[in-house]
């Protein structure tokens, strides 16, 4: 819809208080949205019940927070027990799955505390990847090469321009060459390993 | 502009419609809330002296940002630039202002480290953020140095957390709990508005 201008004299019609000031405001409703207008895009809302502001994307998309801003946090995955023996695996419970949609940017940050075995350990890597194990978002070379200690580790990672899927971010550590040591990520006695997923912001304009 | 209250049997000029209807579906006013309505859940303002766009929530929580969306930092990062430590005398190496935020809000707090070092040898340092001085969950990292070992990239990076509706301030800190060595930390620490843990209260 356009935005219109008002004339003195000219009559107020039904129709343009519905389209033009109704539509154009910030409705306040529901969830349910009873009594709700057809959506146009850019009809924003505000829920009562859900404590969120939602703007009529398109048809695929539909209801969602304002395109151009970031959407925040997503989801959060924090590892909480010891898990030992490791030499390349994924963390357990340092992962997150969320639907995303499409053309959206996620960060993803994950960090924890790992413990070497005793011997001479050499490189170490960390990743963040996708559930498969088939993409990397993130991922660290260490060289903590100095023997049997506690190391803290961080990892960011990115998810460049989403589809419109359900995703999984999972983080991954042990070591990269053919040495023999194992490494214990440590939970509970110090920090628990955390990873967060935010959306940043568009990667390109919403499906139609 | 003014906010106009309509009453019944006036005439309704196109003025009135352009300016108090259309113009207003998000009310401009300043802080001040000169003139302002009785504030209804969902009402949205735009302040122009402060630039906010700003939701009225709840009587306890009152205008804040879209209540469903990540605020960014509530105060400014600051660099650190600190040490040597000295002995293992635990170091606040970056102190954020103080800021005082609505409950049910999640944070994220981050070391960025540009270069931290130990001068000895199989040195283990040890960082926390803090929240008013009590260590926050999840965010401890030791890390074993060699002599002048950089440790670059993000060192510290802290869990997800929420803060109770009073005044925090948050720092970083650094000890020294194994080795003989000092450390020295140079980085950016700062804080982040994630999104909602809950509803307002």
């Amino acid at each position: 819809m356009s935005i219109k201008v008002f004339a003195d004299g000219s009559p107020l019609l039904a129709s343009e208080i519905n389209t033009n000031l109704m539509n154009q405001s910030v409705i306040v409703t529901t969830s349910a949205r009873t009594s709700m207008p057809a959506a146009v895009e850019g009809m924003t809302v505000y829920e009562t019940d859900t404590d969120k502001l939602l703007t009529y994307i398109s048809t695929t998309v539909g209801w969602q927070l304002p395109w151009n801003m970031p959407w925040g946090c997503v989801g959060v995955g924090v590892a909480t027990a010891d898990q030992t023996g490791l030499t390349f695996t994924d963390i357990t419970n340092m992962s997150v799955t969320w639907t995303s949609v499409a053309h959206r940017r996620y960060r993803m940050t994950a960090n924890f505390v790992a413990v070497s075995t005793a011997g001479a350990p050499a490189l170490q890597q960390t990743v963040i990847r996708n559930g498969a194990g088939s993409f990397t978002y993130g991922y660290v070379a260490h060289d903590f090469s100095v023997g049997a200690n506690a190391f803290g580790v961080c990892c960011v990672g990115y998810m460049a321009d989403s589809t419109a899927a359900s995703q999984t971010a999972k983080v991954a550590f042990g070591r990269q060459g053919g040495d023999a040591a194992t490494y214990t990520i440590q939970n509970a006695t110090s920090m628990n390993g955390v990873l967060i997923v935010e959306d940043i912001g568009p990667a390109a304009a919403p499906v139609a | 502009m003014a906010v106009k209250t309509f009453t019944a049997g006036a005439p309704l000029l196109a003025a009135d419609i352009n300016t108090n209807l259309m113009n207003q579906s998000v009310i401009v006013t300043t802080a001040a809330h000169t003139s302002l309505p009785t504030a209804v859940e969902g009402m949205m303002i735009y302040e122009t002296d402060t630039d906010k766009l700003l939701q009225y929530t709840t009587a306890t929580t009152g205008w804040q940002p879209p209540w469903n969306m990540p605020w960014g930092p509530p105060v400014t990062s600051v660099l650190v630039n600190a040490g040597p430590t000295s002995a293992a005398t635990v170091l606040t190496c970056g102190t954020l202002a103080s800021f005082t935020p609505p409950a049910n809000r999640r944070f994220r707090a981050y070391f960025n480290s540009s270069l931290t070092f130990g001068s000895v040898n199989a040195d283990i340092f040890d960082t926390l953020f803090k929240d008013n001085g009590v260590a926050i969950a999840n965010s401890f990292q030791n890390s074993v140095h060699t002599a002048s070992q950089y440790e670059g990239g993000c060192w510290s990076i802290s869990t997800e957390f929420t803060l109770t509706a009073a005044a925090h301030v948050m720092t970083y800190t650094v000890g020294r709990s194994a080795g003989t060595g000092v450390a020295t930390i140079r980085g950016t620490f700062g804080i982040e508005d994630i999104g909602p843990s809950a509803a307002p209260a």
